[in-house]
């Protein structure tokens, strides 16, 4: 399960891609803010060939220019799995890779065998105020973030000043990140109202604890799309596959081997 | 040289525990702190400023553009220049502004331009500005964005202010089957464009690229200002082919005169503090949203030293970094001179009303300025 890191080539960009593991394919749909491989894919590729390519403009990835929106986002993740060779593959997604992974399974059915949704961006939940990530400092950003700001996790990933070293990156994976989840209320709008066309089965995974996207959020998700169970993890933030790795990947394996 | 009284309109009635209070003056600050009586008076007083330039013989005017803040009172720039196309007759009117990407219908812009030219009899100078980061917040545009929809805004409007309409308008973000403005501008084939920038390299490019003179931002250090303008002239002369003239610099300076130096700072240092504590007490995430400055010159050394007029805290550090021109008409004389020389610049853009000046002092200032600096420069920098 030891993960390689490798360049695709797809329609002209570089896509960066980690894998690992071995198993039937899991396709890792990333969020905004982290695009490595990480504790939590390692306990997923003990039972799955895990794929987790980073999008367009974050972390060595190219092709930004081509994505507008969403939209354009689920062309370029079914351009994906096709070279990688998948037909069709589970698909876990978190927060802006949730919202990636929604609108998918929306277009493209046949592609998404499983759906894991974890405290996924993309839906409007009237009267529900969603965290502003892109106007907070540091301090702020830790606190909508996670479950315990103070933790090491938390000063790890979202440190008060950026290593000058990663710092291209970083500000290139805001500008990718602000491209897609600016404002995007008419998409919000529009996938909320759509949620009952998903036909694959699906699970949808929140922090209790979210204050970016609150458990509203995945309620919301969890009531609109057919089917879809709803597992709260306790103790945590927007990111219980960071907080909670071991138990994260359990509650998604037990769902997609059900 | 043109000389440019320009002016920023600020609310001058932020409370003394603002600071404590309030951690932005910008966006957040609640609406409830405007008293519209008393704008009303401001409105009233500051247009007479504007007014008494054209008598004290300044040759341009300026209005500003930015949008939900306590920092200037101007969201529509065009609306206090239609008022000054009727109460002054000789002088330019410059609207700084308008802050293109935020529109979604930019014809509006090269329509109320063309509006104002026709009705000022062709004094009109159209400025077009990128819009600070803080005002994708505000008008809720996506700040990734903003430069193309700048850049594509710019072309529609001279496109429609110098082509026989009608014609089809094909672009990114903007699409008009219909471009057909009416009035046609005044001036031909259309009014001055002056760009203010922050020195990125963007912005550079594009004024280097149409030779529209280039206006620096306020609240740096004079040396970073004059950086931007050394990198202009650099990027011209490589890429472009040709030497900036004068014309083509403009140079943003706060300015009291006053009857000696000491006076001078006792009258002028609150107001400053004013400005650079409340007027701009803008937080850094506010500022810089995710897109609106690229990459390449968020990660150019000299961004790392630019200091905000916002961080400074002594009078002495304002007074170095050439953050503010203060003095007896001797000291200002002297200092705009050796800046002159030093930016190259042809336009002098003084702002004489700064932070919560009241208008008998701000007359006052203005009325040292025209009658014991300004001619000598003039005479020194002819036109």
């Amino acid at each position: 399960m030891v993960e390689q890191e490798v360049a695709l080539e797809v329609r002209g960009k570089t896509v960066q891609l980690w894998q690992g593991g071995d198993g039937p394919p899991l396709l890792y749909l990333h969020g905004a803010g982290l695009y490595i491989w990480m504790p939590v894919h390692n306990w997923l590729a003990g039972r799955r060939r895990v794929f987790l390519p980073v999008h367009p403009g974050f972390g060595e990835s190219g092709g930004f220019d081509e994505i507008e929106d969403i939209e354009d986002l689920v062309f370029h993740t079914v351009d994906v799995m096709d070279e990688l060779g998948l037909e069709q593959a589970d698909v876990v997604g978190l927060s802006l890779g949730g919202w990636l992974a929604a609108e998918l399974a929306l277009r493209h059915p046949q592609r998404v065998k499983r759906l894991v949704l974890v405290d996924a961006a993309g839906t409007r939940v009237a009267g529900v105020p969603r965290g502003n990530i892109f106007m907070a400092t540091p301090a702020k950003a830790r606190a909508l973030l996670f479950h315990d700001p103070a933790s090491r996790l938390a000063t790890t990933l979202v440190p008060d000043a950026v290593p000058p070293e990663r710092m291209e990156t970083v500000l290139r994976g805001r500008e990718a990140a602000a491209r897609l989840l600016w404002h995007p209320h008419v998409a919000q709008r529009k996938l909320t109202s759509r949620l009952g066309r998903i036909t694959a089965p699906t699970l949808v995974v929140w922090g209790s604890d979210d204050k970016l996207l609150p458990l509203a959020y995945g309620e919301a998700y969890a009531n609109g799309i057919p089917g879809a169970r709803l597992v709260v993890i306790e103790k945590s933030g927007h990111l219980p596959p960071f907080e909670h790795p071991e138990r994260f990947a359990d509650v998604v394996l037990s769902f997609l081997e059900a | 040289m043109q000389i440019v009284c320009f002016h920023l309109m600020p609310w001058p009635h932020l409370p003394a525990d603002f600071e404590q209070k309030h951690d932005s003056a910008w966006l957040t600050l609640p609406n409830t702190l405007f008293d519209p009586e008393r704008g009303r008076t401001l409105y009233t007083d500051y247009l007479d400023q504007l007014v008494a330039a054209e008598r004290l013989g300044f040759d341009v005017i300026g209005v500003n553009e930015h949008h939900q803040n306590a920092y200037g009172l101007m969201p529509s720039p065009n609306i206090m220049a239609a008022a000054l196309t009727k109460m002054t007759s000789r002088v330019k009117i410059l609207v700084l502004g308008s802050a293109l990407p935020l529109y979604d219908h930019p014809l509006r812009v090269a329509e109320e331009v063309a509006m104002l030219d026709v009705m000022s009899g062709g004094r009109m100078i159209a400025g077009m500005v990128v819009g600070l980061g803080v005002e994708a917040y505000s008008y809720e545009v996506n700040p990734t964005f903003m430069r193309e929809r700048y850049r594509e805004a710019h072309d529609l409007i001279v496109r429609a202010w110098t082509e026989p309409g009608p014609f089809h308008f094909e672009g990114k973000h903007y699409d008009f089957r219909f471009v057909n403005v009416w009035p046609r501008t005044y001036q031909q084939p259309h009014p001055p464009i002056w760009i203010p920038g922050s020195g990125s390299i963007e912005t550079i490019r594009f004024v280097a690229d149409r030779r529209y003179p280039f206006i620096a931002l306020p609240y740096s250090q004079f040396d970073v200002m004059c950086e931007h303008f050394d990198l202009l002239r650099e990027y011209a002369a490589s890429h472009c082919g040709y030497d900036v003239p004068p014309s083509q610099i403009g140079w943003p300076a706060m300015i009291y005169v006053g009857e000696t130096d000491t006076s001078a700072r006792e009258e002028f240092e609150p107001h400053f503090w004013y400005l650079a504590k409340k007027g701009l007490r803008l937080p850094r995430e506010y500022m810089f949203p995710p897109g609106h400055t690229s990459v390449e010159s968020q990660l150019r050394p000299g961004h790392a030293k630019r200091k905000f007029i916002s961080l400074i805290s002594s009078w002495k550090e304002a007074e170095e970094g050439g953050y503010a021109i203060v003095g007896s008409a001797e000291t200002v004389r002297q200092k705009l001179r050796e800046g002159i020389k030093r930016a190259g610049c042809g336009i002098i853009q003084g702002i004489f009303q700064v932070g919560s000046m009241p208008h008998a002092m701000t007359l006052a200032n203005m009325e040292r300025f025209a009658r014991h600096v300004m001619p000598a420069i003039r005479e020194e920098f002819p036109q």
